[in-house]
């Protein structure tokens, strides 16, 4: 893309070279300038897609680095805190094994995938990646990554993962990845708001969970305006709101699909040959969604949201009473050392439900030592080998750490995670996080998400008709996208 | 050929045996060479790649084949975002391009007045235009804002009707119209060059005609600066058709599909979806667009632009 900023650059100087012509050139320059401007334009419209390179499919690269000990390249995403924490993993891994190299090589969130799909191109992909699902699949369909199944089938661990953090495909007979980690949705909540309205906090026991008019009821009465009246009062005014009750971002996939799952609907039906958010109990979650904004006023709009802070730092100034979030914002809450939080489970519409979703690291194909990469990959498993578990960004993905009390304190730090951690995050996951995001096991999941899904989701949440309208006509885009699952 | 070649040693024999170029042009392009190469490789290498891609189902990841025009069937046929992202650019570009350059040439002839800390003014104007696109774009989202935002606050000053702006999908685009003319300060300089150009004795002749302040931008100013209202017209054509990174930063293509720019849309195409065939053919199209558009208004010019005494 030609940036206009960068276009307006050089026109002045043309300008000046033009006061200086004589008629003549001046038109000429005119003309000339104006169609040399259109053709670097149109190039570079063109080049915009073709700019990553002509490559098709290469073989791997010899690659000079690689000597002996066996040295693996290790992309991976993060925040500064991330970034430290995985290279300091790396270290301890390569300090206990001679004979491998892991070389992190940090790529920042923004332009992610374009920087791996540029490296793929270039012939150089790296030996082992965090990856996002639906370009992991991507990856895997045209056999970019490697099939896991043959390390992970004789993997003595592999028994005691957790259900679902084991990503197949080719109707479930080929293994992507496994996890990187996981992380669970929740209810965070700031509890002196609690105790100023003589509110119970949130259940913590997945059994006594809110259902969801009780928890619009709490929203209502921890809402307030900014003359102190909360939003059960009839003269609240909605149009000037100094407390939220509630943050819920009804766009993003671990806030809506537990809340679903809740209430007996699913992403995809059928083999995920059917579109399943225009059924009954998916529009019903959204509409609701949709109210907690627009008709009990208890959550702030998008055009609010994308103004405001963040939720630590609205719950730390006291402006935000509730959270709906990833288990992975424990990191963020838990360093603001002014905020006194807790967290509690998930309010329900039929049964209490929450998510297990993490990040599939993968091996390329083109990785020239697969047994040394499945080493590492197995390696950091374990909680005590990385910071990032107690540090309340990652879950483990290790069944016998959400079962065995002595693997559970490795993780579950006091000085971190609240007291009801151990309900909210160990039993809560263990228990109620039984579904697959679909992102996991539907086919063709951008394009879906892309073309239909997220634009209805951004005309809901700026209430541009209502659930069923819209997802109706989601569905109508969808429907013909849906190609099945890779599971079977 | 050798009889003639004798016949022009033979008339003019001082002269020297011509070089195939002169000393003066090879230097010269020497000393372009960086550009012109950096032309050929970064411009029209990818523009042919990507007109060859076009026609394939490139995909980064996968194995490729040449599918012939079924990208392009695709595109004119079922693809409904198609439609949607060439019909909100195209609006977009035919608001904003008259709009600017209205706006532009308005605030360049108010600047080309003599009055007192001109050049502060002009400095002021042009400013905003340093600001990188995605800066702004963040200003302009607080701007925005239907709850603190300033043109809300300035509506409610005047007792008119909030607005959602970009939050709404029947004013996003039209916010990001009004949010253009932030950046014509080049725009606007360039007029201005194009004003000190104008002579003065074709005012002084209006004047002696008795021609008032009207008579002289209709009569003088106007077809004096139609050349380059035709550059910062093929210009900004081009600019607003690859409108990207207001709408990647401050709407995501929303509410709905209400600011899926064409250029969100390829982008998302090639780089969230991995269909870069597909995306090729949406760049090839583009490019098309530009081409015809731009063609046109230079066939139109001759019609509207004068070139003060070389006619």
């Amino acid at each position: 893309m030609v940036d206009s900023n960068q276009k307006s650059t050089s026109t002045p100087a043309q300008t000046g070279s033009i006061k200086q012509s004589s008629t003549v050139t001046r038109r000429r320059l005119l003309h000339g300038s104006a169609a040399l401007a259109g053709s670097v334009a149109g190039a570079s419209v063109l080049g915009s897609a073709a700019a990553s390179g002509g490559a098709i499919r290469r073989p791997a690269p010899f690659n000079l680095i690689r000597q002996d000990p066996a040295e693996l390249v290790f992309t991976y995403w993060g925040s500064p805190q991330e970034q430290e924490a995985v290279a300091q993993m790396t270290e301890g891994f390569n300090a206990e094994h001679p004979d491998i190299t892991v070389r992190p090589q940090y790529v920042a969130n923004d332009g992610y995938s374009e920087k791996m799909t540029t490296m793929l191109a270039g012939g150089n992909p790296p030996d082992l990646a965090y990856m996002g699902a639906d370009m992991a699949f991507q990856w895997a369909l045209d056999g970019q990554t490697l099939d896991l199944s043959p390390w992970v089938e004789d993997d003595p661990e592999t028994p005691t993962l957790l259900d679902g953090t084991t990503y197949r495909y080719d109707d479930g007979t080929k293994v992507l990845s496994t996890s990187l980690a996981i992380s669970n949705t929740l209810l965070y909540y700031n509890k002196p708001l609690f105790e100023e309205a003589e509110i119970e906090a949130p259940p913590v026991d997945a059994a006594s969970a809110w259902t969801w008019d009780e928890f619009v009821e709490v929203c209502k009465l921890l809402t307030k305006d900014r003359d102190g009246r909360n939003a059960t009062d009839p003269d609240f005014n909605a149009e000037n709101i100094d407390v939220y009750g509630v943050a819920a971002n009804l766009e993003f996939g671990p806030v809506y699909m537990p809340l679903i799952w809740s209430n007996g609907g699913d992403y995809a039906l059928d083999g995920a040959t059917e579109f399943g958010l225009n059924k009954p109990e998916a529009v019903e979650v959204f509409q609701r969604l949709q109210d907690l904004i627009y008709v009990h006023h208890v959550a702030p709009t998008p055009a609010q949201s994308s103004s405001l802070p963040s939720s630590d730092v609205l719950m730390r100034t006291g402006k935000l009473a509730m959270d709906i979030n990833g288990m992975w914002k424990v990191l963020d809450y838990s360093q603001s050392e002014e905020l006194e939080w807790g967290m509690g489970v998930l309010p329900m519409f039929k049964e209490p439900h929450t998510s297990r979703f993490g990040i599939p690291l993968i091996v390329s194909s083109a990785c020239e030592y697969p047994d040394q990469a499945y080493e590492f990959y197995r390696w950091r498993y374990s909680p005590e080998r990385i910071d990032l578990y107690e540090q309340g960004l990652w879950m483990p993905i290790q069944s016998s750490y959400y079962t065995e009390e002595d693997k559970i304190s490795q993780w579950i730090d006091p000085d971190v995670f609240p007291q009801e951690a151990r309900q909210v995050l160990v039993d809560y996951t263990l228990n109620y996080a039984t579904k697959q995001m679909p992102e996991y096991y539907v086919k063709n999941m951008a394009a879906i998400q892309n073309e239909a899904v997220e634009p209805a989701l951004s005309a809901i949440a700026a209430n541009e008709g209502t659930a069923q309208e819209l997802l109706d006509q989601a569905a109508e885009t969808a429907q013909p996208l849906m190609q099945g699952s890779y599971l079977a | 050929m050798s009889s003639t070649a004798d016949l022009q040693t033979a008339t003019v024999p001082t002269r020297k045996r011509r070089r195939w170029i002169s000393s003066e042009a090879m230097w010269g392009l020497i000393c372009v060479s960086p550009a012109i190469l950096g032309f050929l490789l970064w411009d029209i290498g990818p523009m042919i790649a990507s007109i060859v891609l076009s026609f394939s189902d490139w995909s980064v990841t996968g194995t490729t084949s040449w599918i012939g025009t079924e990208n392009f069937q695709r595109l004119f046929g079922d693809d409904a975002l198609f439609r949607q992202s060439a019909q909100v650019t195209l609006t977009y570009a035919f608001v904003s391009v008259p709009l600017q350059i209205i706006v532009a040439m308005a605030l360049a002839l108010l600047l080309n007045e003599k009055v007192k800390g001109l050049p502060i003014f002009r400095t002021i104007f042009y400013v905003p235009s340093t600001v990188p696109l995605i800066a702004s774009s963040m200003i302009w989202l607080w701007m925005y804002n239907p709850d603190f935002g300033l043109f809300n606050a300035v509506l409610n000053f005047f007792g008119l009707p909030e607005q959602q702006w970009i939050f709404s999908s029947d004013t996003v685009v039209l916010s990001l119209i009004i949010m253009s003319l932030w950046s014509i300060g080049p725009m606007m300089i360039i007029f201005l060059a194009g004003l000190t150009a104008i002579p003065q004795h074709l005012y002084d002749a209006v004047s002696v005609d008795g021609g008032n302040v009207f008579n002289r931008l209709w009569t003088v100013t106007i077809p004096m600066l139609t050349p380059t209202i035709l550059f910062n017209l093929v210009l900004s054509v081009i600019t607003s058709l690859q409108t990207f990174t207001q709408a990647y930063v401050m709407t995501d293509g929303g509410p709905g599909n209400a600011s899926l720019f064409y250029g969100l849309y390829l982008y998302r195409t090639a780089f969230q979806q991995g269909e870069f065939g597909y995306a090729a053919s949406l760049a090839v199209v583009q490019f098309a667009v530009i081409v015809v558009l731009s063609l046109l208004v230079f066939r139109t010019s001759s019609r509207w632009v004068h070139y003060g005494g070389d006619t």
